[in-house]
C-alpha cells in the first residue's frame, strides 16, 4: 500500500509541510485564545453581549469551512492570511462557545460569596472566574486543536494546506502513498496536540484532583 | 448599630412576596436571629445589610452611615458573610481561602499567617487542612472554614444566611455551641437567618420573627416571645409547649438555692441555710458533703443528681423519672449544692416572667 | 468592493439558475448526496447507539471512535475512498456515511446510557418491561441528544459534500472548485453564499423542528 521509497525520497517535503501545518494550527490557536479572552472581558463589562455572541458563533460554525474561507476572499485573497484568519475564526468559535458555556456553569454561590467578601467586579474576574474557567478553556482548546488540524487540510484547496498538499498531490497523480501518509500524520498530530494540551491543562488546574 | 428604615422591596414578576415598610434596629454586640417561613423576606433583609440586594426605597444605616452613598466594597470587607453553602473558592487552598479579605485589605504576610493560626484555634480546625483544597474536606469542616474566612479580617459585623441548614443535626449542634462560645469571647454584632425556630431561640439574644411581606411580627428576647407571643401567627410559629422551650433556655445554675433536710453519715443533722423543700425524707451526706442516699424511716433510696449547667428542660424530664420527685444539685466536685423539685421549676418560670414584666 | 457587485450580477444571470450546471440542479444533487447518506447513516448508527447505550457496553469503543472520527480530515477520507474504489458514487457514499455515523452513534449512546437513572428505576418498579422502558422512557429522554447528533451529522455532511467536489463530485461544491480553477471569483463567492445559506437554513429548520415537535430547544453546542 505505501511506497516507502517515495517517503524516504520526499522526507524533506513531508517535514516542511508538517511544519507548516503545525505552525498554522498553533498560530490560530494562540490568536483564537487571545481574542476569546478579550471577548470574555467584553461580555463581562457588557453582560448582554454574551447571548448574541453565542448565537453568532453558533451560526458561523454552521457554515462549511471551505465556504467560510472563501467568503473571506474578497478581502484577503488567496493567501496565507485568508487561511489564518479563517482558522482563527474557527478556533475562536469553538473556544468562545466553551468558555461562555463554562461561565454560565460557574458555581453561583462561590461568585456571590466573593462579591459579599468585598471583591470588585474586576478583581473577581482576575482572582476567581479566570481560574475557574480554565477547565472549560482547555476542553475547548482540545477540541479546537483537533478541528484545526482537519481544517488546515481544507485550506489546501485555496492554496496552503500543510499536509493537505500531500493529499492533492496524491489524488492528482493517482498515487495512494501521499494520501495515506498525510492521513496518518494528521492523525498523529491531532493525538499529540490533544495529549500536550491535556497535560498542560492538568498541570494548571491542580485543584480539581 | 445597624438600622433599617422603611425598607420596601418588590421582586420582579412577583408582587406577592415583597417587603413592606420594614424598620428594625440591631444594637452593637447583639446576636440577633431572623426567623420566619419561606418567602417572608428574612434573607433579602439580611442581604440588604451588605447591599447584595438593594431596597427599592428606604435606607440602611451602619453606624449612622447610609449605605446608598457609601463605598460598598470597603464596607463589605468589614462585614463577614457566611452562606448556606460554604462556597469556598475551589481553586484555592483552605489557608488561601481564609486569607481572602486580609489580602484584599493589604495585610502583610506575617500578620496574615498569624491570623490564620488564631482562626484555626478559634474554629477548632485541624492545622493539617490548611494546605488542602475545599473538596477534600467534610461538610462540617467546610462550614468551619467558611466561618473562619468570614472572621479573618476581624469584622465587627457577621451576617449568616442559614449557615447550618445543610449540616447534619449532630454536627449542627456542635457548631451552634461553638458559635455561642465564639460570641461570648468576641462580642460581635451577629445577624443569623434561620428557618428553625429552635435554632433561633438557642442562639439569639433577640429574635426577629418575620411574617409574609417582610412584616416584623415580633422582635424581642426569646423568653419574652415564648411567654408573651404578640399574635396568633407568632404563637403558631414558636410551636407547641413554649414553656418547655423556655425551660430549655434556663440552667440549673439560674435557680435559687433550696435545701432538703440533711443528715451527716454519722447521724448529725445539718442546717442548709436556705428555704426548705417539703420532704418526708432526709438526705444523708458523706464526710466530703457528697449525697449518699435518702433516708425515710428505715428505708434507704438512691439519689439522682443534676449539675449546674444542665438545662431545666433536662431537669424536668429527669424529675419525671425520679420516684421522690427531687433532684440534687451538685458542684463539679460532686458536693451537695441544693435540691430541685417541680414546684421550684414552676416558680422559676413564673418568677422569670414576673421579672421581665417589671422591665 | 466590486466583487460584491459582480457576485450580485452573477446571481442575476438567469442561466446560472437553470440547466445542468445551474444553481437548482446543483442544489438538488447536493441534497441528494447529503440526505441519502444521512438516511443510511441513521439506519446504521441509531439502532447501534440504542443497543450499546441500553446494554451500557462498548462505551469506551464508541467514544474513542468518535474522537478518531473527528481527527480524520474528511477530504482525506473521500479522496482515499475514491482512489480505492474508483470514481463513482459508491465510494463517495461509503465515505459520507462513514463520516456521518460517529456523531450520531456517540450522541445516541450517551443519551440512552445516561438517561435519568432515577426515572428508569421508577418505571421498572412500576412493572414496565425492559423493552417498554426503552421505548417509553429512555428514548424519549434521550431525544435531545439524539437530535443533536443528527443535526451535527447533517451539517458535517453538507460541509463534506462541498469539499468532495474537489474529487469530482457534483453538487454545490462545484461552484467553488470550478470557480477557483477558472479564477471566476463571482462564481466562487456566489457559491459560498448559497452553501452558507443552505447550512444556516438547515440549522434553523432543525431548531424549529426541535422546538415544535420535541418541545425543547436543542443547544447549539455538540
Amino acid at each position: 500500500m505505501i511506497d516507502w521509497q517515495w517517503v524516504t525520497d520526499n522526507l524533506g517535503m513531508i517535514g516542511e509541510l508538517t511544519l507548516q501545518h503545525v505552525q498554522m494550527v498553533l498560530l490560530s490557536l494562540v490568536l483564537g485564545t487571545v481574542i476569546t479572552a478579550l471577548m470574555l472581558l467584553l461580555s463581562i463589562v457588557w453582560p448582554s453581549l454574551a447571548g448574541p455572541l453565542m448565537s453568532l458563533s453558533g451560526v458561523l460554525f454552521t457554515i462549511p469551512s471551505l465556504a467560510l474561507f472563501i467568503l473571506l476572499l474578497p478581502w484577503t485573497g488567496l493567501s496565507m492570511t485568508t487561511s489564518v484568519i479563517g482558522l482563527t475564526l474557527y478556533s475562536l468559535l469553538i473556544l468562545l462557545r466553551n468558555v461562555l458555556a463554562g461561565m454560565q456553569k460557574l458555581p453561583a454561590e462561590v461568585l456571590e460569596s466573593a462579591r459579599a467578601l468585598g471583591y470588585t467586579r474586576f478583581g473577581r474576574f482576575i482572582d476567581i472566574e479566570f481560574f475557574l474557567i480554565l477547565p472549560a478553556l482547555f476542553a475547548g482548546l482540545r477540541i479546537a486543536s483537533v478541528t484545526l488540524v482537519g481544517l488546515v487540510i481544507v485550506t489546501a484547496l485555496i492554496g496552503q494546506g500543510g499536509l493537505g498538499q500531500l493529499m492533492i498531490v496524491g489524488f492528482n497523480q493517482n498515487f495512494l502513498t501521499p494520501i495515506l501518509i498525510s492521513l496518518a500524520l494528521s492523525l498523529v498530530l491531532s493525538l499529540l496536540l490533544d495529549l500536550v494540551i491535556t497535560r498542560v491543562g492538568y498541570r494548571l488546574t491542580g485543584w480539581t484532583r | 448599630m445597624i438600622r433599617l428604615e422603611n425598607i420596601n422591596k418588590t421582586y420582579p414578576g412577583n408582587a406577592q412576596h415583597a417587603i413592606n415598610s420594614l424598620s428594625i434596629t440591631i444594637n452593637d454586640g447583639e446576636f440577633c436571629t431572623f426567623v420566619g417561613p419561606s418567602g417572608c423576606g428574612k434573607t433579602t433583609t439580611l442581604r440588604m445589610i451588605n447591599r447584595l440586594d438593594i431596597p427599592d426605597s428606604g435606607e440602611v444605616y451602619i453606624q449612622d452611615q447610609p449605605l446608598s452613598s457609601a463605598d460598598i466594597i470597603q464596607i463589605r470587607r468589614k462585614i463577614g458573610f457566611v452562606m448556606q453553602s460554604p462556597a469556598l473558592f475551589p481553586h484555592r487552598t483552605v489557608a488561601e481561602n481564609i486569607a481572602t479579605v486580609p489580602r484584599l485589605l493589604g495585610w502583610d504576610k506575617r500578620t496574615i499567617a498569624r491570623r490564620i493560626d488564631e482562626l484555626v484555634a478559634l474554629m477548632s480546625l485541624n492545622p493539617l487542612v490548611l494546605k488542602r483544597y475545599p473538596h477534600q474536606l467534610s461538610g462540617g469542616q467546610q462550614s468551619r472554614v467558611s466561618i473562619a474566612r468570614a472572621l479573618a479580617a476581624d469584622p465587627p459585623v457577621l451576617l449568616m444566611d442559614e449557615p447550618f441548614a445543610a449540616i447534619d443535626p449532630v454536627v449542627r449542634e456542635k457548631l451552634q455551641s461553638e458559635l455561642l462560645q465564639l460570641q461570648a469571647r468576641l462580642h460581635k454584632t451577629i445577624i443569623l437567618v434561620t428557618h428553625d425556630i429552635n435554632e433561633a431561640i438557642r442562639l439569639g439574644d433577640r429574635i426577629a420573627i418575620f411574617q409574609e411581606g417582610g412584616h416584623l411580627a415580633q422582635f424581642d428576647t426569646p423568653d419574652n416571645i415564648l411567654s408573651h407571643p404578640a399574635s396568633d401567627f407568632v404563637r403558631d410559629f414558636i410551636g407547641p409547649e413554649p414553656n418547655l422551650k423556655r425551660l430549655g433556655m434556663m440552667r440549673v445554675g439560674d435557680l435559687p438555692r433550696h435545701d432538703v433536710p440533711l443528715l451527716t453519715h454519722d447521724g448529725q443533722p445539718l442546717a442548709g441555710g436556705h428555704p426548705l423543700l417539703v420532704q418526708p425524707r432526709v438526705l444523708v451526706l458523706d464526710a466530703d458533703n457528697r449525697p449518699l442516699y435518702w433516708q425515710e424511716n428505715d428505708q434507704r433510696t438512691p439519689v439522682r443528681l443534676a449539675d449546674e449547667h444542665h438545662s431545666l428542660r433536662h431537669v424536668y424530664s429527669e424529675l419525671l423519672n425520679v420516684p421522690q420527685g427531687v433532684l440534687l444539685r451538685v458542684t463539679p466536685a460532686g458536693t451537695y449544692a441544693g435540691a430541685i423539685d417541680s414546684s421550684l421549676l414552676s416558680h422559676a418560670l413564673n418568677r422569670h416572667q414576673e421579672l421581665h414584666r417589671d422591665d | 468592493m466590486t466583487i460584491f457587485h459582480e457576485t450580485w450580477l452573477w446571481f442575476l444571470q438567469a442561466d446560472h439558475w437553470s440547466g445542468d450546471l445551474g444553481i437548482w440542479q446543483r442544489l438538488l444533487q447536493h441534497l441528494y448526496y447529503v440526505l441519502v447518506s444521512l438516511a443510511i447513516a441513521v439506519l446504521i448508527a441509531q439502532p447501534l447507539g440504542i443497543l450499546f447505550g441500553y446494554m451500557q457496553r462498548g462505551g469506551f469503543l464508541v467514544i474513542n471512535l468518535f474522537n478518531i472520527g473527528q481527527a480524520f480530515p474528511s477530504l482525506g477520507i473521500i479522496l482515499l475512498c475514491i482512489m480505492l474504489f474508483g470514481f463513482n458514487d459508491l465510494p463517495v457514499f461509503i465515505a459520507l456515511v462513514a463520516l456521518a455515523i460517529p456523531p450520531m452513534l456517540t450522541n445516541t449512546y450517551v443519551g440512552i446510557s445516561h438517561a435519568d437513572q432515577t426515572l428508569c428505576d421508577a418505571v421498572k418498579a412500576m412493572g414496565m418491561t425492559p423493552l417498554q422502558s426503552l421505548l417509553k422512557v429512555r428514548i424519549p429522554l434521550a431525544m435531545p441528544l439524539i437530535f443533536a447528533g443528527i443535526r451535527t451529522s447533517l451539517l458535517q455532511l453538507i460541509a463534506t459534500a462541498v469539499v468532495a467536489a474537489y474529487a469530482g463530485l457534483d453538487g454545490l461544491g462545484r461552484f467553488l472548485i470550478d470557480g477557483l480553477g477558472q479564477r471566476d471569483f463571482p462564481q466562487v463567492v456566489a457559491g459560498s453564499l448559497i452553501i452558507s445559506l443552505l447550512a444556516i437554513g438547515c440549522e434553523l429548520l432543525m431548531a424549529l423542528v426541535a422546538k415544535r415537535w420535541l418541545h425543547f430547544s436543542v443547544p447549539i453546542a455538540d
